[in-house]
């Protein structure tokens, strides 16, 4: 651990967030609570109806428009966000708070070049022309690894390949230098080698900025290598938070320890079975309907009382998790 | 007894620039490699490697520009009619996203008894059939009359799989068959495929970016990079001891040369199929010169374990 | 929603709101109603539409005659009913079959592409040069005037459309993935179109053949109105007004209200083709 300080720069408590759908209203995030710290990476990792997208769209109030935050607050740097008016942020967003989208391909305007994109931010909060702003933009794109700059600057988004694009986007997203980056899968849609440079890009400026990232990811395994905390999310609900070390050596959530069981590891004999959890992600339009557990169905650890209401959080404050029966620790 | 390709090549046509000049881009580059009964090939590449356009051209759905594809013994492009019923009967696909390779217009039955109608089988042959494909797959029986949208995506490949298997194939040819699924899910589906070959002695064909599954699942491996085979090699063999700069960048043991600003792979063109250098030179962290005006052949390194590069 | 008190009774709020989504549906109701009155026109019309009555020609609408009569006694109503048959029913005929050949031309060319592509849309263009009024009266200077000779016209004119407007939604079709997994499991290039495409198609299709209805609707009674198509006494709306024009000054309602009749079908063709268009929007992608 370096010595960093560990001031809580967004606390999040108790949200819950619902869509619209057809005549109802659907749960898709349950009381999940989190505290991100400045100079750490807490990765959000979830699959299909875990709810990890909807929580960060809701961090920055970008729910689409059939959402709402039903209850809970977003606390950053002391103000709750939710009571925001949209002017005040506005202002945030860009500035303080930064976020790097999923595809950068469609995040991009086709029709702009990249350098008055990356420039933007500066245009918007600090009221610099696109000429002034261009040697700052030109400068982060340096910093992030971009070497032909110019030509970058210059180029139409179709023009540069998906790692690339994604090095814009983040030089874009720390240009007003903010204290908290939201990045929502920026890998997923990379090459594996690709997948690589950016999440090591991504620590590297959380280091030298001191930013408080929050990285969503599907993938357990590969934000296990640059997170400092992880927080996993199975059927809206969190299951389970922690140190890195401690959730993936000794986790205790049962679908944690499954997650990191089904992946492949060095013992597995060639062609062998794989330790798999049973059944199937929860579907995110039936996810609310029972009460309990989310992960009763397919969890091997269920008892009666998993049924009948959602496990409180236990453990440390370091550590929690939410289950009756959770794995033991050796 | 194999499905085999052989020095096989695919280019597009991209446009024709004035006055005369064709441009293309190279799909597939002069690629040899087999499938054999019981074994897994497994193929590893990033995007615009060709590895999907490789599977297309085992599955008989595009023609070779140059080259051909051997099907137990006999060559693809002289078969007659009766030739691609056998080969239809017996070579079958898995694609990634079971929600864009389905028809979502029509039920799960449909989408499994689709191969037996071609095939001519009635009605209550197809009913029958069905509802052992499902076992087979692990899927329950009430999926049947539901439509895809109401089923999960794991459950969907599964019925992808239960198609393939409808017509009793003896090759499985499987383009990145987990990527598009939930990593609680994927596990379950890859015991399924180890299964079924085990228990049915298929030859498959496992494409994929992520390297560990292939390792995991592969007898013998081949690396491809912009359409070319880099390495050809056991899986045991290329993760213990790659030899080409390119493998060793995707076991993450080296870094790559940072990207070129211009277009990326996929899109990249060049105006003959065979160009002079190696193409991975805009990449490769051991790039020579030699390297860009001699474009290595693939040579064996080691006993059966092969590589393009010259210093290997 | 609470259950309801008495067990077997619905809810007040659940009726309301089924009829609520049933209203939502009305265009169909209309098109139910016209097909009622093609193939059953005597449920409304009991009369006789060729029955003549010399004694009462021209005779203004009465409580008898609802719409009056013409010059030779019939009865106007029945023959405007009876020919709502004839007009509505052969232009839905004349449409549907278009719609058929050119779905099937089109599709073919568009998944088949090479030469047959090529002969198919050469073909098409030919066809669709052809303006239809030279064309039925070509045909009818060979074989004489008549229903067949204009059904024959019309539906060579309007199947070209259709071509087109097919091969060009199966050309993005057959890119999507589920074409290349039906052909790795054997289907043939006909049941592609057939099995897989139809399906993906027929939104659109539905939409523009409804309202292709309307528009052959002002076709056939435009001809029949010249003279080319319905010969008398078959009862067909724009015979009728044909043979109105010359009694104009006596008996006003006697064109306006085949008219009103031809002007209902056309309506309704378009409405429902609106409809149909509102619930098919983004369809063509899932």
């Amino acid at each position: 651990m370096s010595a960093v300080s560990t001031a809580t720069i967004a606390d999040v408590r108790g949200l819950t967030v619902a869509y619209h759908s057809g005549d109802s209203w659907l749960q898709v995030v349950r009381d999940v609570s989190f505290q991100i710290r400045t100079g750490e990476i807490l990765a959000i990792v979830g699959e299909t109806g875990s709810g990890k997208s909807t929580t960060a769209s809701a961090m920055i109030r970008m729910l689409p428009r059939n959402g709402r935050v039903v209850s809970g607050s977003v606390r950053f740097a002391g103000e709750d966000l939710l009571g925001l008016s949209d002017r005040a942020m506005r202002r945030l967003r860009g500035q303080d708070i930064a976020y790097v989208p999923q595809q950068p391909m469609s995040a991009f305007n086709p029709t702009m070049t990249v350098g008055r994109q990356v420039a933007e931010p500066l245009v918007i909060h600090r009221s610099l022309s696109y000429r002034a702003a261009a040697p700052k933009a030109a400068q982060r794109l340096r910093e992030m690894g971009i070497h032909e700059v110019d030509r970058v600057m210059r180029s139409y988004p179709h023009e540069l390949s998906g790692g690339m694009l994604q090095r814009a986007m983040i030089a874009s997203a720390m240009i007003c230098q903010p204290r908290l980056l939201i990045a929502d899968e920026p890998t997923s849609a990379l090459d594996v080698t690709i997948q690589r440079q950016i999440l090591e890009l991504i620590k590297q400026v959380q280091i030298e900025y001191q930013l408080a990232v929050v990285l969503i990811s599907h993938d357990l395994a590969v934000v296990s290598h640059v997170a400092d905390r992880i927080l996993v999310l199975y059927g809206g609900r969190a299951a389970e938070i922690g140190p890195t070390a401690s959730m993936v050596n000794a986790p205790r959530h049962p679908y944690t320890r499954g997650l990191l069981r089904s992946t492949l590891t060095a013992e597995l004999g060639h062609k062998a079975k794989l330790a798999s959890l049973a059944g199937y992600p929860p579907n995110p339009l039936e996810v609310d309907r029972e009460p309990g557990c989310p992960f009763r169905p397919r969890c091997h650890r269920a008892e009666t009382e998993c049924s009948v209401a959602f496990p409180p959080l236990e453990g440390q404050p370091s550590h929690q998790w939410a289950c009756y029966n959770p794995e033991p620790t050796a | 007894m194999s499905l085999t390709a052989i020095d096989t090549s695919k280019r597009f046509l991209l446009g024709r620039r004035w006055p005369l000049k064709t441009e293309y881009t190279v799909g597939v580059d002069a690629v040899t490699c087999e499938v054999l009964p019981g074994q897994t090939l497994g193929v590893v590449g990033e995007s615009g490697s060709g590895k999907s356009t490789l599977a297309r051209l085992m599955l008989g759905l595009l023609t070779p520009s140059a080259g051909h594809i051997e099907f137990e013994g006999k060559s693809v492009a002289s078969f007659g009619p009766g030739e691609w019923r056998s080969f239809r009967q017996a070579v079958q696909p898995i694609f990634q996203d079971p929600r864009s390779s389905l028809n979502w217009r029509h039920s799960i039955e449909r989408i499994i008894t689709e191969p037996l109608q071609n095939f001519g089988q009635s009605p209550k042959q197809r009913a029958e059939r069905s509802l052992v494909l499902l076992e087979q797959v692990r899927l329950p029986t009430h999926i049947l009359k539901r439509q895809t949208s109401d089923v999960s995506g794991g459950q969907l490949q599964r019925v992808a799989i239960a198609r393939a298997l409808a017509l009793d194939p003896r090759y499985l040819i499987c383009d990145e068959p987990l990527s598009a699924l939930d990593v609680s899910v994927q596990a379950g589906v890859l015991n399924l495929l180890l299964d079924l070959q085990a228990s049915r002695n298929l030859a498959m064909m496992f494409i994929s970016h992520d390297l560990e599954v292939v390792r995991h699942v592969s007898d013998r491996v081949i690396v491809m990079y912009r359409g070319a085979v880099m390495e050809d090699a056991p899986a045991g063999d290329l993760y213990r001891k790659p030899r080409h700069p390119y493998t060793q960048v995707l076991l993450g043991r080296s870094a790559p040369l940072p990207e070129d600003v211009t277009t990326a792979p996929s899109v990249a063109s060049i105006t003959s199929a065979r160009g002079v250098r190696c193409p991975f030179t805009d990449r490769c962290p051991t790039r020579q010169d030699r390297c860009f005006t001699e474009r290595p052949k693939l040579r064996q390194v080691e006993p059966q374990h092969r590589a393009a590069c010259h210093f290997a | 929603m609470a259950a309801p008190a008495v067990p077997g009774a619905v809810s007040r709020t659940a009726a309301l709101s089924w009829l609520g989504s049933a209203v939502r549906w009305w265009p169909l109701g209309l098109i139910a109603i016209w097909l009622l009155v093609i193939a059953v026109p005597g449920l409304i019309a009991p009369q006789n539409p060729l029955t003549l009555n010399l004694s009462n020609t021209l005779g203004a609408p009465s409580a008898q005659n609802w719409f009056g009569t013409d010059e030779a006694g019939r009865d106007l109503w029945s023959r405007c009913v009876w020919g709502v048959r004839y007009s509505l029913g052969i232009s839905i005929v004349i449409v549907f079959s278009a719609a058929a050949i050119g779905t099937l031309i089109g599709g073919l060319a568009g998944l088949m592409r090479g030469w047959i592509d090529s002969l198919l849309m050469r073909t098409t263009d030919v066809f669709l040069a052809f303006p239809y009024l030279i064309l039925a009266i070509a045909i009818a200077s060979a074989v004489g005037p008549g229903l067949t000779t204009v059904v024959v016209a019309m539906t060579a004119v309007w199947w070209p459309g259709y071509a087109r407007m097919v091969r060009g939604q199966v050309l993005a079709l057959k890119e999507l993935a589920f074409v290349e997994g039906a052909r790795a499991a054997g289907t043939s290039t006909l049941m592609i179109l057939v099995r897989h495409l139809l399906p993906h198609l027929l939104p659109q299709l539905s939409a523009r053949v409804s309202m292709d209805v309307g528009y052959a609707v002002l076709a056939l009674t435009g001809l029949s109105f010249l003279g080319l198509g319905a010969q008398p006494p078959t009862p067909e709306l724009g015979a009728i007004i044909a043979d109105a024009r010359s009694h104009l000054l006596e008996a006003w309602w006697y064109t306006t209200l085949p008219g009103l009749f031809v002007l209902a079908a056309v309506i309704s063709s378009m409405v429902v083709s609106d409809w149909l268009e509102n619930r098919t929007k983004g369809q063509f992608a899932r």
